[in-house]
């Protein structure tokens, strides 16, 4: 590839968004190398090893298994994030009045639970088939950031709310925080949908 | 008449109108009402998701029938007219290639039994205090046809 400069190991495979942003400081920037079993791996090689493989190459050509994985992926939006944005509403007082937080996570707990692992499931299997494509998708990046972001207010709600939860009744006014994480959670939420359903028209 | 005629007019309209245009002229403008029309099926299958189990018996059994039907129609009819503009402007800008396509047919028939099903039922649920047997039949009728009409229309990109 052009923009390798001739001073680079040759070791190293083209990465195409880091090459294309930065060529001119590959020099001075730390790369995302990692070390496997002493051999050094980055983790664009690793996304190509990943859609490379016989597995990857099966699953993304399959006439019936892709399109069944992508439809569960989408459709499971309704069980996993549906199921978070009921608690989401009643946190943010839009709607849901007549159950408290309380009330609806630990009658929905089993959704969250078998929502975020078929959600996980069939995304690593997606991821899989075209992990190659996702490293150089930017919507993809932002996805899982926005990912990460609801992860942490969920962890956030979990650790300063949740002990606190079972006490509020139904008229009660939550705390601010709690109305500010049920938003949001709204936001991140339609977000990931959002840059998750852009990856899929971008990926080339 | 021969009624597939008028219907494949309305098709010719759409794929011609200036909506279709508009769609069809920017980059930005089809995903970014693909995204919303992601997100409002996402609002309305978690609604109908949590109001059909409930009166199959499954999930927030601590509220009565009622409370929970009358908790989630105002967010599940948001969430059929959000899906329902964003999908009219979607089918606008491929109308021709939609006459073509049997998901496409299939995806409508389900969303008119669906949301027949909701309309229809919709006060004898927020009035309820008891699940009756015909009730949780309709509850299933309804979740199947929802998840039908989703998963044609996923369907419409595969055909």
């Amino acid at each position: 590839m052009a923009l390798i400069s001739p001073t680079q190991p040759s070791h190293r495979v083209a990465d195409p968004v880091f090459d294309s942003k930065a060529a001119h400081l590959t020099e001075t920037l730390p790369r995302n190398d990692a070390f496997f079993f002493g051999v050094r791996v980055t983790l664009y090689q690793f996304c190509q090893f990943l859609s490379d493989s016989h597995f990857g190459t099966a699953l993304r050509e399959s006439q019936y298994i892709f399109p069944i994985i992508e439809s569960i992926h989408v459709l499971g939006l309704a069980a996993s994030v549906g199921a978070i944005v009921l608690l989401d509403l009643r946190l943010t007082g839009l709607g849901i009045r007549s159950a408290t937080p309380g009330q609806i996570m630990s009658q929905l707990k089993p959704w969250y639970l078998t929502g975020f692992a078929a959600m996980f499931v069939s995304g690593v299997l997606l991821f899989w088939a075209e992990a190659e494509k996702c490293y150089r998708s930017p919507t993809f990046r932002w996805k899982l950031l926005f990912l990460l972001l609801a992860g942490v207010n969920a962890l956030w709600y979990e650790r300063k709310y949740v002990p606190k939860m079972h006490a509020w009744s139904r008229t009660s006014l939550l705390p601010a925080g709690a109305r500010l994480i049920g938003w949001f959670s709204l936001t991140c939420w339609t977000l990931v949908i959002g840059f998750g359903r852009w990856t899929a028209y971008g990926l080339r | 008449m021969n009624l597939a005629l008028y219907i494949k007019s309305f098709f010719i309209w759409s794929d011609a109108s200036a909506l279709a245009n508009l769609m069809r002229s920017s980059t930005w403008l089809f995903p970014l009402i693909e995204v919303l029309h992601l997100v409002a099926i996402t609002l309305l299958l978690g609604m109908i998701s949590v109001l059909d189990l409930r009166l199959m018996g499954v999930g927030m059994r601590q509220q009565s029938i009622s409370e929970v039907a009358r908790d989630t129609f105002p967010w599940t009819w948001t969430g059929i007219a959000l899906a329902t503009l964003s999908g009219g402007c979607l089918f606008a800008a491929e109308a021709m290639k939609l006459w073509e396509s049997p998901p496409f047919a299939a995806k409508i028939g389900f969303f008119a039994l669906a949301l027949a099903s909701t309309a229809v039922f919709q006060h004898r649920m927020t009035q309820a205090d008891q699940p009756t047997a015909a009730l949780k039949w309709t509850a299933l009728v309804s979740l199947l046809l929802w998840f039908g009409t989703g998963f044609a229309g996923r369907y419409i990109a595969f055909y």
